[in-house]
């Protein structure tokens, strides 16, 4: 009776098998694991992901790697070996979801594409993450994050406007692209209670990426190319006030709507200028936005804190917060009590801080102990449980190097 | 005989929960009495006597944690340990740690009443004696009431008559007996294929087709036994963390049945089946949940069964209908063979079938067909968890009595303490995990919960702690909604107290030790919040 307790994790019971590396597919497959899943996470001999290897680590093992396969298990298998195809189709009729991020044709390449493994397994869902999708012109590109923010038209708009283009010092295109993934995997599990079928998703950076445009694709189609994107440095090129401003230490960010307005003049005492005409409205705003900018900035200018900048705006509920140094939001009371920030425990590396889970949930169970795997650390327990071999079975193909393993 | 005696802490018996109780007592320098009805120690294992008679957790693992030299030197025998070496487990623990001075033997309390004016319970014994105590800790058990039902006729039998629960101790020579057997719970199940070895003819009178699932019983590799004691503070910490306290060694992954392909769910199912024991619905996290699910694993074993029992009539009386585990899953070591063989006979005594229309002086009588017989066993179960709690008179603040404030069913907080009962606690009383999880671990729990308490309370100068009323609500509420949650309600099990007439229909235990662990410590830490100190 080992399976009525309460509240339990969401994805108990279902399982994942995850050919993911680097941080696209990782990302996914993090989610999964922190909602419960049981994720096996198939790495390369024999270096296994190669973000293993990356800095800053301790005692041999990469904060970057715990931070995204925190809870999977790892089975590290050689490609080039004639049995390791035979061995992932052993394991596909048990599991529920399989995730890649390889580029596009490597599984067909070896025989583990969704039409191989959905012969198998037609319940299967499977999961493709990529920098161009699995097809179009572009499917055979390798691609990384940064790749597919300048492909999706992100970096056009981002940065001065007599600047280079910029972009977006986070994992945005890898994140966006593995949590689309994630949120599919979810209707398609949903779609398969009522079909009994599998799906294969096909979830590109770059469509992730585009698919996050408000204004840069319509407006310019609705306006005959009047309304062009463009890089407006820190200050929105279609809302005013919407950018950064600098205040008494960092900068503050201040977006309002029409209606907000007089909250905001309100706030800095300047009711007067609500009817100025360059102010009146957000177009003439915009038109001269240097001076909005000025006059806010220069009320700014009077505090002796950020703080209390921000403080005189919340009094009017003028939309506005700071532009956090991360080290700052770690300490920040805001995602310390929304488990934002969450120190781990790692066997290797000792304890860190890690972001959180993204999703809150009214009945979540207590936190769940998630552990990083060493590389092919559950090798013969997972092919033991879930295949069926036998001790002997699991040393041979061990000692022939098929099976892989380290104690990092 | 009237002797007075004033003691800290009256224990009402000692199985597994009041050894320990006893010694928690003695070791934190409290004076401690507990009263025994039996002759020796054991509790339920002392009086089930059966043959076959065994516990369904590996032996390895119900066994006691609080001392690590016992458990390094106690050596068991068998996978899962028969009646006679559990009792020997329990009369070596009470030698070992020198519980047996403070034991009154062959007494059983008969009342305890809380006066209030000097806050103390006052325990009348049937040998006369009133002892005065500070605590009350009702370690009575859950499965030692032994419930024998009206049936007509059933004191005119000439034969020899015994219940399972009450068996005696010299045994019973079944060697060429016509032997007749009411009940297919957990003691007839074990019981069946034991008797069935040496009679002359046995008999079965099923009243509810039950399932069962093989235990795959044998004797105990000194090897699986030594890793077990190399790491048995892991294991044991392991299995506190697990739904019923046990099996953590054997834990398989989790899936889904209703999203599991039915091929992978059939070959888990065979996995589980040929490994055995009572973690036979674990794997599937909705089998509990889901009759849809249920149904899965309860097709499966009704296939086994049928291919197990050769005659396709008896198959069919042996096949249960409804859900699996929702009455308390049985398991048992060659059942459905015993059927099988030419000296065992069944008779569906449901009301399907034809039902028992008396016992008289030479066998039961069966509608048009007597059954003669030189033996009738009852394994009719027990008057389970409240039934041992309630033949004591308990009487509480305000001369209420506990069958009283009982009656439309037990109400309790944490399964440990009852409003308008100070002082008074229930070891796995009803409302905790008690029954559904590990016993040993369980009881281990809440000795260490209680003696805990009642340091707490001499270091704050409190004298009195009561449940309070809106926390027993709570909790009754809490116990079933995680119940509701599940199919277990839904089953006349002796879970819901079904097999008792006129017993209130009540989900009894709590579903889910660690959690329930959790909450008890949290109250615990937080000055006992939900409780009245005073």
């Amino acid at each position: 009776m080992g399976a009525v307790s309460e509240p339990t994790p969401y994805l108990e019971g279902f399982r994942v098998l995850d050919f993911t590396q680097y941080l696209a597919g990782p990302s996914c497959t993090r989610l999964l694991a922190e909602m419960g899943a049981d994720v096996i996470k198939v790495e390369m001999a024999p270096f296994g992901d190669p973000i293993r290897a990356n800095s800053p680590r301790r005692n041999r093992r990469s904060g970057y790697f715990v931070q995204q396969n925190r809870g999977k298990r790892s089975i590290c298998i050689d490609f080039t070996s004639p049995e390791s195809v035979q061995i992932i189709k052993d394991l596909i009729p048990c599991v529920d979801v399989v995730v890649e991020n390889y580029s596009a044709g490597v599984m067909k390449r070896r025989g583990l594409d969704y039409e191989a493994l959905s012969a198998i397994n037609p319940r299967v869902v499977m999961a493709s993450i990529s920098g161009f999708g699995q097809t179009g012109p572009l499917s055979h590109k390798t691609s990384f994050d940064l790749i597919a923010q300048g492909f999706a038209g992100l970096m056009h708009v981002t940065g001065e406007a007599d600047g280079p283009p910029q972009f977006v010092g986070a994992g945005i295109a890898d994140c966006t692209a593995g949590f689309s993934a994630f949120a599919a995997i979810g209707y398609a599990l949903l779609r398969r209670t009522m079909t009994g079928k599998g799906s294969h998703l096909d979830i590109s950076m770059v469509d992730a990426l585009f698919h996050m445009h408000e204004m840069n694709v319509h407006a310019p189609s609705m306006t005959n190319g009047e309304w062009q994107p463009r890089r407006a440095g820190a200050h929105h090129p279609a809302v005013c006030p919407g950018g950064a401003y600098r205040g008494p230490h960092g900068y503050i960010m201040i977006l309002c709507t029409q209606g907000q307005m007089d909250g905001l003049w309100a706030a800095i005492g300047r009711q007067d200028l609500a009817d100025d005409p360059r102010f009146v409205n957000n177009a003439t705003r915009l038109e001269h936005v240097d001076e909005f900018v000025a006059v806010i900035e220069s009320w700014m200018a009077g505090f002796a804190t950020d703080d209390e900048v921000i403080a005189a705006l919340e009094a009017h509920r003028v939309p506005c917060g700071p532009v956090l140094d991360p080290g700052q939001a770690v300490h920040h009371p805001y995602f310390q009590q929304r488990r934002m920030v969450r120190e781990i425990t790692d066997p290797l590396a000792g304890s860190f801080h890690v972001p959180g889970f993204p999703i809150g949930f009214s009945d979540a169970p207590p936190e769940p102990d998630l552990v990083t795997p060493n590389l092919g650390q559950h090798n013969a327990e997972v092919l033991r449980d879930l295949c069926g071999y036998d001790e002997a079975r699991i040393a041979e193909l061990t000692g022939r190097g098929v099976l892989a393993s380290k104690d990092r | 005989m009237s002797e007075q005696a004033n003691v800290d802490v009256v224990v009402v018996g000692a199985g597994f929960a009041g050894l320990y109780m006893i010694h928690r007592m003695v070791r934190t320098g409290r004076s401690v009495v507990c009263f025994e009805g039996g002759t020796d120690v054991g509790g339920t294992w002392y009086w089930n006597r059966y043959p076959g008679c065994r516990c369904d957790v590996e032996s390895l693992e119900y066994s006691y944690d609080f001392d690590p030299d016992l458990q390094q030197e106690w050596e068991w025998t068998e996978k899962y340990a028969t009646q006679p070496e559990i009792l020997r487990y329990a009369q070596h623990v009470a030698d070992r740690f020198e519980l047996r001075p403070h034991i009154r033997f062959s007494t059983r309390v008969t009342s305890a009443a809380f006066d209030e004016a000097d806050q103390r319970w006052t325990v009348t014994a049937d040998d006369g004696t009133v002892t005065s105590a500070r605590f009350v800790v009702m370690a009575t058990g859950c499965l030692s009431s032994a419930n024998m039902p009206e049936i007509e006729g059933r004191d005119s039998f000439q034969g020899t008559l015994a219940h399972t629960g009450r068996y005696p101790k010299e045994g019973i020579e079944f060697t060429g007996k016509r032997v007749g057997i009411i009940g297919t719970g957990s003691s007839g199940i074990q019981a069946i294929p034991v008797i069935a070895r040496t009679a002359g003819h046995l008999t079965v009178f099923q009243r509810t087709a039950q399932f069962t699932i093989p235990a795959r019983n044998g004797p105990l590799d000194p090897a699986e036994q030594a890793e077990v004691k190399a790491n048995y503070a892991e294991i044991v910490a392991a299995n506190k963390r697990m739904f019923g306290a046990f099996g953590s060694r054997h834990r398989r992954p989790v899936r889904v049945a209703l999203e599991t392909d039915p091929e992978e769910f059939r070959r888990e199912m065979e996995l589980l089946w040929e490994r055995g024991g009572s973690l036979f619905l674990s794997t599937f996290r909705d089998l509990m949940r889901d009759p849809a699910a249920n149904q899965l694993a309860a097709e499966f074993v009704r296939e086994k069964i049928r291919q197990t029992v050769r005659d396709p009539e008896t198959a069919r009386k042996l096949t249960p209908d409804g859900l699996i585990g929702c009455k308390r899953l049985v398991i048992d070591t060659d059942y459905f063979e015993t059927y099988n063989r030419p000296n065992v006979s069944l008779v569906d005594v449901s009301a399907k079938g034809t039902p028992i229309t008396r016992i008289t002086p030479t066998g039961v009588q069966c509608g048009d067909e007597h059954h003669e017989l030189d033996v009738l066993i009852f394994a009719t179960g027990f008057d389970a968890m409240t039934g041992s709690l309630l033949r004591v008179d308990i009487v509480g603040r305000g001369g209420q009595r506990l069958a009283d404030v009982w009656d439309g069913g037990p109400v309790t907080y944490l399964g440990l303490g009852v409003h308008g009962f100070p002082n008074l606690f229930t070891v796995t009383g009803p409302g905790s995990p008690s029954v559904l999880a590990n016993m040993i671990v369980g009881t281990e729990q809440h000795v260490e919960w209680i003696s805990d308490c009642i340091d707490h309370l001499d270091a704050n100068g409190y004298r009195t702690i009561e449940a309070q009323p809106e926390s027993v609500q709570r909790w009754v509420e809490h116990v079933n909604s995680v119940a509701d949650q599940t199919i277990f309600p839904t089953c006349n099990s002796w879970y819901v107290g079904a097999n008792i007439p006129g017993k209130p229909r009540v989900f009894m235990p709590l579903l889910g030790f660690p959690a329930y662990v959790d909450r008890c410590n949290e109250v615990a830490a937080n000055a006992y919040e939900g409780f009245a100190l005073a």
